[in-house]
Order: C-alpha cells, then structure tokens, then sequence
C-alpha cells in the first residue's frame, strides 16, 4: 500500500520478453497484484509469468493501461457485477476496437486473462465470443470456429427433437 | 489455439453469456458443448428458464402460451429424459461376445454418476456426464501395479477419492486376500494409505468366493461368501495404516458405521438365523457381539436352504445333500442397508429348486436396532460384552414382507433409496427354450404407518409362503415357533404392498438406486430409469 504510486515493475514472458511496467497498471491482474503484496522487499528479478507470452501481454497490457485507474471488482461488488453480465452482451466502443483481433490472438487474450485473472478482460473477451454465437445456426457456429460434428446421426436427431420442443412454439 | 482448446471453466463462462436460443443450438454443435451443458447447473437452470419461457429472448415466443401450457412443455421435455442406456464401448469385451461378463461393481452418484466394475477381471472406471443419452462418458481401465489378480470385489469413495479393489492370488492355499488402496482419480496408490497393497492371510477359508466391503471412513470391512460354504470371517482394516484391526467370524456383514457392524449369522447351535451387532473398538476380540437379534427364520430342515440361488446346479445339489446346513447366500447383495435414511432390508430364500421356493423380505427402521444398544461403557469393556444381550424378534423389527414366489431359478438383487426398495427378480426360462432370461424391477415405497403394529394371527399370515404349496419337508408354522420359542403375538407380517413402479427388462446383474435414479446393469450395458 505504502508503495509509490510510480513504482515500476519488471515482468518476464515465457518467451522471454520483458516489460517493465508502472505497478498501478499491473495491479490490474488479481494475480500479479497478490504476488507483489506477498513480497515486501523490493525485488529486482522480474516477475515470470509461465503462461503468457509476449505478443499476449502487449494486448493485455494495452488493456491495463487504458484502463488504469478504474475501480477494480471486489468480491462485494461480484454480484451485481454477474447480473449485468448475463443481462446484456455490449461492449464499449473502446474496447471492441481493442478487441478485433483474430480468433487465435481472441482466446490467447480470453486464457491470459483467466490466467492473470482480469476479470474485466474476461467479460470482454467472453462477450466477443458470446457476440459471434449469437445468431448462428449450429453448422455456422461450427464453421466459423472449425469445429468437428462428432454426433452420430442418431445423437444429432435426438438432440434436435429435444430442442424443438423449446423452439418454434 | 482453437476455441474448443479453452479450459472448461471458461467454455462454461462462455456459454453462461451466450443467449437462450443460441445455447441450444450450441448444444447441437458438438459432444463438448453438449457435455457442458447438460452438466453445468447453471446453464441448466438458464436453459430451463428459456425453455420455460420465463427468460427474456424468449419470453415474446410465448407470449401466447399460458403458465399450464408452459409447465406441460417442461414436463414433455422431462419425459424425453426418463430412460436410457449406454451400451460398453467396441474393445472392452474381448474376442467375439457381444456381452460383458460383470464381475462386481459399485456406484456412486455425485455431480456426475462414476461406475466401476470388473469385466473380465479387468477394472474399468466410467464417468458418466449428465443424464441423457446424448452424454458421451469416459470410460478407463485401472492398470496396477503388480497386475491384479483374480478381481473380486471393488468399492469406490469419490469423497476420499478412494477405489479399492480386492483380489486374491491364485496360490496353493488360496486364502491370500489383498487390498488394492487406489486413487480414484488417477488410479495410482492412494496418497494417504501407508501401503498400496494390504495383504490378508487366513482370513478365509476359501477367498474365492465373492467379496462383501463396505467402507466407513478409514475403515473397511471385507467379507467372502463362497457358494454354500461357510468363509471363515469378516476382517475390518483400517486402510490408511494397512492394519486388520479386528476379526469377527460371520457370513456377511451389512452395515458398518464408526462403531458397529451388523451381521447375518447362522447359528448352527439354535438353528436359527440371527442379525448380530458386533462394536467395533480396534483392540478387542470381535467375535463377541454386543446384541443378538433372532430371526423367526429356522433352518433346521435339510431341504430349506436360505439365500438367493445365484448357480442352478448347485440348489440341485444343495437340495439332495443333507449334510448342507443351508446358506445365507449374499452372491446378489441380499443385506441393504441405508443408514442415513434408517432402513434395513433383508431378503431371505429358500431353494430355488426346492419343493417351495420361499422368499422372505424383511424390511425395518434400523433406529428400531440401534436404540435397543446399551450405552457404550468404554471404560469396563469386557466385562461389559461377555453376554451379548438378546432381543426377540417383535420388539424390533416391526414389519416383514414376504415374497411368496412360485417362479423358477429367482435370482435377486435389492437396492433401498430412503423409504423406497428395488427389488429386482430374474426368471430363467427352462433349458430348453430358446426365450432370452427376462428380469421384473419392482419399486416399492414403504409407508410409515406400515411400521405401527398390526397384529396378524398365523392363520392368515403368509409368513413362510402363505398360499403356496407348503415345503415338502413338512416345514410348519407352529415347528418355526416351536423351534425359536418366539411369540409369535409379536410377530407382524403384512401383504406385500402394491409396487409402484414395474419394468421387465433384460437380465439384471446389479441394481442401484438413488433418489430419483434406478441404475441397472446389464450384460450389454448399463440402463438407467427415472425412478
């Protein structure tokens, strides 16, 4: 806490790229923020992080960046925070510029995000998916995200039967 | 990096933010999506919502349709869930059978449904996601290390992450028994056992037989039933440290909790049949039971053979050879007991083959036991259980069906879920026909009322088969009571009431059930109803 607001921290990639960072943008990450309060001396080694890889982090530290300085979401405000999330799918203009990028880049950004657990880069990515779903018939869903249609015949006509019960009524 | 590629926990995530309508074409896209779907509680819950039209983007759809039509729709769509089965995966049965040889198994029920079962001495361990026929389910073999020997009996525990599997080594003596302490997960030795492999010498006579367990946290209890031969004892082992703690000689146990075991014994003395309440204390002599309760079931009659026939040649056998004392036979779990929910079942029967083939059903509050149980006095034990204390039949067990069958070769498996009883009876048709073995399932719900007092006098009881022809050894009535000196004022037996719910299907080889699920497994696969 008593840490000055300047304060700049070194993070390694696991490919070995470094970034140093003002400590209010890494803060953003849950994760980072827990490990930097568990450390009271100040440390010189930069902080690994085995699951993100540089291209990765430039996106997501774009993100923290942007968004510096907004209060994060406590555990009181989680909530509330899960309402507005299943009720609508927008995203701010921001944002969904931020968020254009193709598919791959997408789920290394929605994985980070889970990793270095940015709860507000999550929805965003979540919703982005959530956004081209929307609308899609099945054989679309399973184009646009190369996905195999591992049911037999028999399996697929069930499952359509089932939901023709809840659709078209 | 594909989407299908993200952790689960996310994909769930994911679909939680995804509309109703798009969630259900998500679930026709592939098994994945399905699986997480039909799992997750609450995509569930949003789904029923949705189809219930009680959630936004669909609440338009339905605009015309009134709360009855609504609730109608779910229940069609309940009722396109009540029943199916997975058959066993291509390579699991080897050589040309197109059915498996079912060994043992066990069930739990947690989130997800997790089966185990011997096929072929193999231990295959299968998960089954949701409850629908669409779900495919993981199924995996348990490869230990030393290879197992003969499989014989298996119990699983997904809240300790416990599978023990039992095998005996094919030795001279054959009376090795050895306890596998495995991890359920990942089916390597279980962390917190201090052995892999506990080994048990001369606990059995013959550890060929079938295995009886039951586990109450780090205690469990094992048990051998060889057809028609009495096996020596019960061994209670605590798992963790590998140590058998306590012998109690028996045929089958039913029951364990922290303290006691409840037994089916044959007293050879009293000819009687008897279920005893042994305390566990881990230092004792076990073979003293605190409480003998006499069951008004003699078999003192050479041709009266107790017990649910599993091999048809040997009731032949058994009913010409005078020397057998007869058999408290547990081949298809004949002992049920659900603590939690305080009932006892107890089936009995006579030779299948026998001129009367009897069966006995005896069903009671297990409160009714273990009230009747002196206050534990640890500090004098044994002094306080040199006597074992006796309690007649009618002060305990309130209510007793009987089953009178007439049909050839019954075999028969119980599962009890709260006050409810499965009973499942197989008929086989007589060599020469070619019909395929049929099996009845019949769900009864016992009511409490039936457990108030009904006095019945012997003459319009059917205890001991009622209408059917009587044994031919002369077995009667008054002989029981004469024999058992019981009253038999005390004694309550009651029609057998109406089932509640009746399936013929194939041949059953072990039924389970839960609140609302009855799990059969069958030679070609496992069947699941709504119950």
């Amino acid at each position: 806490m008593a840490a000055p607001a300047t304060q700049q921290i070194k993070i390694r990639c696991n490919d070995e790229k470094e970034f140093t960072v003002d400590r209010d943008v890494l803060e953003r990450s849950v994760l980072i923020k827990n490990m930097l309060e568990d450390v009271t001396e100040q440390q010189d080694a930069p902080i690994p992080l085995p699951n993100v890889s540089g291209p990765v982090m430039a996106k997501v530290l774009e993100y923290c960046t942007h968004h510096r300085g907004e209060p994060l979401p406590s555990a009181d405000t989680e909530q509330s925070q899960d309402e507005t999330r299943k009720r609508t799918t927008d995203i701010s203009e921001w944002d969904q510029k931020f968020i254009t990028v193709d598919q791959e880049m997408l789920f290394e950004i929605i994985l980070a995000a889970n990793y270095l657990d940015i709860k507000s880069l999550l929805d965003v990515g979540c919703k982005t998916v959530a956004n081209m779903i929307k609308g899609k018939t099945p054989e679309e869903i399973r184009k646009l995200f190369n996905i195999v249609n591992d049911f037999t015949p028999e399996e697929e006509a069930q499952i359509k039967k089932e939901n023709e019960w809840a659709e078209d009524r | 990096m594909l989407l299908l590629s993200l952790p689960f926990d996310i994909l769930i995530r994911l679909l939680s933010i995804v509309e109703g309508s798009s969630l259900l074409k998500c679930r026709e896209v592939c098994k994945t999506f399905a699986a997480l779907i039909e799992t997750d509680i609450g995509l569930q819950y949003k789904l029923e919502l949705y189809r219930s039209g009680m959630l936004n983007n669909s609440s338009e759809k339905h605009a015309g349709v009134s709360f009855r039509q609504r609730l109608d729709l779910l229940k069609q769509l309940h009722s396109l869930r009540q029943t199916w089965s997975v058959t066993w995966p291509e390579g699991l049965i080897p050589g040309t059978r197109s059915t498996a040889n079912i060994e043992d198994w066990s069930w739990e029920y947690t989130s997800k449904i997790l089966a185990c079962l011997t096929v072929d001495s193999e231990v295959c361990l299968y998960e089954f996601f949701g409850l629908s026929s669409t779900i495919p389910y993981r199924h995996r073999v348990v490869h230990p290390q030393p290879q197992f020997g003969l499989t014989q009996g298996l119990y699983l525990d997904p809240r300790q992450d416990l599978l023990i599997v039992m095998d005996s080594l094919d030795n001279l003596w054959g009376t090795e028994l050895r306890v596998h302490v495995l991890s359920l997960s990942d089916g390597l030795p279980h962390p917190q056992a201090n052995k892999p492999i506990i080994e048990v010498h001369n606990l059995f006579y013959d550890a060929s037989g079938l295995f009886q367990s039951q586990i109450y946290g780090n205690l469990l209890a094992v048990g051998v039933v060889q057809d028609n031969l009495p096996t020596g004892n019960i061994g209670i082992i605590n798992w963790i440290t590998g140590e058998l703690i306590e012998t109690i000689p028996g045929y089958a146990y039913m029951f364990l909790d922290g303290q006691h075991i409840l037994l089916a014994h044959l007293n050879d003395a009293l000819s009687r049949v008897e279920l005893r309440v042994h305390v566990i204390t881990g230092h004792s002599d076990g073979s003293r039971p605190l409480l003998v309760l006499p069951m008004p079931i003699p078999y003192r009659d050479y041709s009266l053979r107790l017990g649910i026939d599993q091999h048809q040649d040997d009731a032949l056998t058994t009913t010409s050879n005078p020397t057998n004392m007869g058999d408290l036979d547990t081949n298809r779990y004949p002992f049920i007991a659900n603590p939690a929910l305080n009932m006892v079942a107890l089936s009995l029967s006579t030779s299948s083959r026998g001129p009367s083939p009897i069966q006995i059903i005896c069903a009671f509050p297990l409160s009714s036991i273990l009230t009747l149980l002196p206050a534990p006095d640890y500090t004098s034990y044994s002094e306080a259980h040199t006597t074992p204390i006796e309690i007649p039949w009618g002060s305990w067990a309130q209510c007793t069906f009987t089953w009178p069958t007439i049909l050839v070769g019954p075999k028969m498996c119980l599962s009890i879920s709260g006050n409810r009883i499965a009973i499942s009876q197989a008929y086989e048709n007589e060599p020469d026909t070619d019909t395929d073995n049929t099996c009845t399932v019949s769900i009864y719900r016992f009511h409490p009322e039936w457990f108030t007092q009904q006095r019945m006098t012997p003459q319009n009881s059917n205890f001991l088969g009622g209408d059917l022809d009587k044994p031919s050894s002369g077995l009667e009535l008054d002989d029981v009571v004469a024999d058992i000196g019981m009253d038999m004022d005390n004694i309550v037996t009651l029609p057998l009431p109406k089932p509640e719910q009746v399936m013929t299907t194939g041949e059953v080889r072990q039924i389970w059930m839960d609140d609302d699920l009855l799990v059969m497994a069958l030679p070609e696969g496992i069947q699941f109803v709504r119950a």
